[in-house]
């Protein structure tokens, strides 16, 4: 479960990318983050694994407020988190295997694990036959898959994915939110910021609209189109 | 705590970011080995400077020779007197046996001795040292006065050079002082040389760092890479610095002594060892705290 408590963030003395935001996901559930671009998605995610740290107000994730969270045990809670990006983060001199297994060995894991959960992993975004090649061989969906393989090969209990399709067109991005959906089916709790209408709608999950640092619309099996329309930022 | 298979994998990134990131090392390591020759070159004159100097400074002493040939015990007679003269610390007697060998030994095959050792030209003596370089005027001049005892012969005018050995003296202390302050400013320019070159090397990894942050690496687990990778490259710098320093200190030492060969240099033997090691031992330091105080700062500003 993650839970947000009048959570403000400033950045640098600045107005706050996000005021007051309330806010509990359950766990398990799927659920999509929208509103423009700059209007506080991605802080709201980095709020979760401690990438962002509130000027006031409480982040409870896993029923522990990680506001207090020491230095030295934020590590401890990034690895209950899988994190997607949208230009997919990969290093470019490693294998697609080496990328994932890069994952379980940056915190020590040993090698029957790495054996046993890498290939587990690609195999769920059905990359095993690209094990070997390198990303730049691969297409962007193919990076995007790679890059949910790494955020998963751990089996985090929460998935974060900030604007996973962003990089994508229509069809692949599809693949890739089918995917995220099947991850959340195997037990993670996923929180994907977008605004990519098309996947959000046709996904009917619950929907959070941030705008100007705050939460505006809170629905379940919600759609995008409703605040862009709202902000006047997609013609009718 | 860190395992045996963690310590696996530390070496295996290492020694793959070396090779993959070939020109950053490459960049890495010509800085230490560049750094570290001026370094141990300076060294390496430092300490040939305080060994004349020190060398000079036990030249501190007065010789007489005698006229003519002495006995053992007219040499222990000799040698007593001048003992109870003030400020003397110990007198050795020299036979003209002795004398020849130590030049023999000085000399050694750059002179033909076999003539000199038929009819040995050199006389005995006794060389006196004094508590005190700035003692020697005043038991020199007691030196002259004195009267050799009976049945011993007496002594040509004593052989000293004060003010030489004064000058010597001041040399060496300042060659000690200005050897050890210019060492310690090379050193910290050659640590900001190689930090700033291991900045380049962690930014260029900066996406590889951003992501062991995320899945949850601890800091320790990120530095451990880049502080092997900063002792690689030391240890690498500094061993091809010391062949080069070694390479170039035996061809400098061979011409030298040749040109001036009673000018007392340190043989490479003397110094190989030893140097090695310690310029290595500073170049592995160098890369370990160049690499630490450079991935501390990076994790902090992150």
């Amino acid at each position: 479960m993650i839970q947000t408590l009048d959570v403000s963030v400033v950045y640098n003395g600045g107005p706050p990318a996000l005021r007051d935001v309330s806010l509990r996901i359950e766990k398990g559930e799927f659920i999509f983050i929208v509103g423009p671009t700059g209007m506080g998605k991605s802080t709201f995610l980095k709020l979760i694994n401690r990438e962002a740290v509130p000027a006031k107000g409480k982040v409870i994730v896993a029923g522990r407020d990680i506001t207090k969270l020491e230095a030295r045990h934020i590590p401890e809670l990034r690895r209950q988190i899988g994190v997607v990006f949208q230009d997919f983060q990969l290093l470019p001199q490693k294998t697609v295997w080496e990328n994932v297994a890069f994952a379980l060995q940056a915190i020590g894991a040993d090698r029957h694990r790495i054996y046993r959960e890498v290939p587990r992993a690609l195999e769920l975004v059905s990359l095993t036959h690209k094990a070997n090649s390198y990303p730049q061989e691969l297409s962007g969906g193919e990076q995007q898959r790679v890059s949910i393989a790494r955020a998963i090969v751990n089996n985090p209990a929460i998935v974060l994915a900030d604007e996973p399709t962003g990089n994508l067109d229509p069809e692949t991005s599809w693949d890739i939110v089918q995917l995220l959906s099947k991850i959340n089916i195997r037990g993670s709790t996923v929180v994907v910021a977008t605004h990519d209408k098309y996947i959000v709608d046709g996904m009917k999950k619950r929907v959070v609209a941030i705008e100007n640092g705050q939460v505006v619309r809170d629905e379940p099996g919600g759609y995008h189109h409703a605040v862009t329309e709202e902000l006047g930022i997609l013609p009718p | 705590m860190l395992s045996l298979r963690n310590w696996e994998f530390f070496l295996r990134e290492t020694f793959i970011n070396v090779r993959r990131n070939g020109l950053m090392s490459l960049a890495a390591v010509s800085t230490v080995v560049v750094s570290l020759s001026i370094l141990g070159s300076f060294l390496l004159a430092v300490v040939n400077l305080d060994a004349m100097a020190s060398d000079m400074a036990r030249k501190v002493e007065i010789t007489m020779f005698f006229l003519e040939p002495v006995s053992k015990i007219g040499a222990q007679r000799a040698r007593k007197r001048v003992l109870e003269i003030r400020g003397v610390k110990e007198v050795q007697f020299v036979s003209r046996r002795e004398a020849l060998n130590r030049l023999k030994e000085r000399l050694e095959g750059q002179i033909d001795f076999s003539d000199i050792e038929k009819s040995n030209p050199l006389p005995d003596s006794l060389e006196v040292r004094v508590f005190d370089p700035d003692q020697v005027g005043n038991v020199v001049t007691q030196l002259k006065r004195m009267q050799p005892p009976a049945g011993v012969p007496g002594f040509d005018t004593p052989q000293y050079g004060e003010k030489y050995a004064q000058r010597i003296l001041h040399f060496s202390r300042a060659v000690k002082a200005l050897g050890m302050f210019t060492a310690a400013l090379l050193s910290l320019s050659i640590l900001v040389i190689i930090n700033n070159t291991i900045r380049l090397t962690i930014f260029a990894r900066r996406r590889e760092i951003r992501i062991m942050q995320l899945v949850g690496a601890t800091n320790w687990f990120i530095r451990v890479p880049f502080l092997m990778e900063g002792i690689l490259h030391g240890f690498i710098g500094s061993a091809l610095a010391s062949l080069l320093l070694l390479c170039g200190y035996y061809y400098t030492v061979t011409h030298f002594r040749m040109a001036f060969p009673f000018v007392p240099v340190i043989p490479v033997e003397g110094i190989m060892g030893h140097f090695f090691w310690v310029l290595c031992f500073m170049g592995l330091l160098f890369g370990y705290a160049g690499s630490l105080i450079s991935i501390r700062k990076f994790l902090a500003n992150l």
